[in-house]
């Protein structure tokens, strides 16, 4: 299944997910350390992947601002109603696509990087 | 190393970053203070907290909100709660016409305090006997004041205390700032009760910081008492804590009531005993503890410190957020110098 946010495709070459637990460290007198645990942060998830074209570019970047949560779905990953965090885009140096055969040849490439958020 | 799961429940509110719940035997009223990311909390709304861990917790604090501040762009919202004693703090008596206020004859002071109380809505009331009765002769008014600000000048005139507790419960009970019985029992006066300790003693394992003070600041080692007329009486008592031959008088202005010298006498060596001390005071941090409260008496064992004795809770804050759960405590007692 090929990878997608918000029906945009993405060519996915690193996925990364990312959990903590919150918990206090109190050193008594006289004694061992006792932890004491707040709760949980939910996962975050980071994406690197390549996009084709600049108009898909620009849709990426306006999720950013609509307080909206999208599906992820790809290969072997659960579909989940994410919410994008952060987004950055680097150009690449490329003449030629075929990536990408819905967008033409001449579409430009972009390296980028999604975190999500729960 | 045992991990404790924390727990903290806040009416209509989700998302708890902190909760602060401080009660002081010197403050009026106990406060909590919380930030939230949600809440549908308006202002007067009724509020309790509970907290601790998941496996021991408990009701810290009832009341009411008094302020909320909404940031943005955290979102967040800080909310501010006075206890139920906040009624009485803004319950101001006026009487529809001047010709006819409120008025109270023969009236013992735990029945007057009661029924204003009840006037400002707070029926939850438990009271120690006074043995003091108003207006026996004839009837007196109640008018133009606070609630609250006309029952704590009665605790005030009975050396008494008026509290709300934990769970909404109003306090008038003879209570000092310090252990009142146990220690000095020759001192002890009609009314004053044994004090309980509470079966948690205060010891170095659970404190993440501890320290003792000693002060001499309130004790008077020279007490003169005057009378009807001529009657005076003294009495003072040399200390080790003050310069050799100075003394701190306390005066005792009694020339309506003290008509004999004897009597005179007495009251100089009784007040003596009693002034003649001084305060030690134990500030603690510990692993948070949800059992814990002001006004009550505990026994602090520290080996750190040097301290074996009883002490009385004149504070106690409760603090939890992401950087855990702590309870810090003032505690303090008397010593004969």
């Amino acid at each position: 299944m090929a990878w997608t946010y918000n029906s945009q495709r993405i060519y996915v070459l690193a996925q990364e997910e990312n959990a903590g637990q919150i918990i206090a460290r109190l050193q008594p007198l006289s004694t061992t350390t006792t932890l004491q645990i707040f709760g949980d942060e939910a996962p975050t998830i980071r994406i690197e992947g390549i996009i084709v074209g600049e108009a898909k570019k620009d849709t990426f970047l306006a999720m950013l601002n609509d307080g909206t949560a999208y599906n992820l779905v790809g290969d072997g990953f659960s579909s989940q109603s994410l919410y994008l965090s952060k987004f950055s885009a680097k150009r690449r140096s490329v003449v030629w696509q075929c990536i990408d055969t819905q967008q033409a040849t001449s579409a430009p490439v972009y390296d980028v990087t999604l975190e999500l958020m729960k | 190393m045992a991990a404790r799961k924390l727990y903290a429940t806040i009416t209509n509110c989700s998302g708890i970053k902190s909760v602060s719940v401080n009660s002081s035997h010197d403050n009026s009223s106990t406060v909590a203070n919380f930030e939230v990311v949600s809440t549908s909390l308006t202002l007067g709304d009724a509020v309790t907290v509970d907290m601790g861990y998941t496996d021991d917790h408990q009701v810290i604090f009832t009341g009411y909100v008094k302020q909320i501040e909404h940031q943005v762009p955290e979102n967040t919202y800080t909310i501010l709660c006075n206890d139920v004693m906040v009624r009485a703090m803004e319950y101001f008596i006026a009487s529809d016409s001047p010709a006819s206020p409120l008025k109270y004859q023969n009236k013992t002071a735990e029945s007057l305090v009661g029924d204003l109380m009840a006037k400002a809505g707070l029926t939850n009331y438990t009271y120690d006997v006074t043995l003091f009765t108003f207006g026996v002769t004839k009837e007196f008014e109640v008018n133009l004041v606070m609630v609250f600000d006309y029952c704590n000048a009665i605790a005030d005139l009975l050396t008494w205390s008026l509290w709300a507790d934990s769970v909404g419960t109003v306090h008038f009970e003879n209570r000092k700032p310090y252990p009142m019985v146990n220690e000095y029992p020759e001192n002890v006066q009609p009314g004053w009760q044994v004090d309980t300790v509470e079966a948690l003693t205060i010891i170095d394992t659970m404190c993440l910081e501890i320290s003792d003070t000693t002060s001499e600041k309130n004790l008077r080692n020279k007490v003169v008492v005057y009378g009807t007329g001529e009657i005076a009486a003294n009495a003072s008592r040399v200390v080790s804590l003050l310069p050799a031959g100075f003394y701190k008088t306390a005066v005792l202005g009694a020339t309506e009531i003290v008509d004999d010298q004897a009597t005179a006498q007495n009251i100089a060596d009784y007040n003596l005993d009693m002034f003649c001390r001084y305060t030690q005071q134990v500030r603690a941090t510990l692993v948070g503890n949800p059992s814990l409260r002001a006004r009550k008496v505990h026994h602090v064992a520290s080996t750190k410190l040097g301290v074996d004795a009883n002490f009385y809770v004149s504070q106690c804050e409760h603090s939890l957020s992401s950087s855990g759960y702590t309870t810090s405590l003032g505690l303090r007692r008397m010593i004969k110098a």
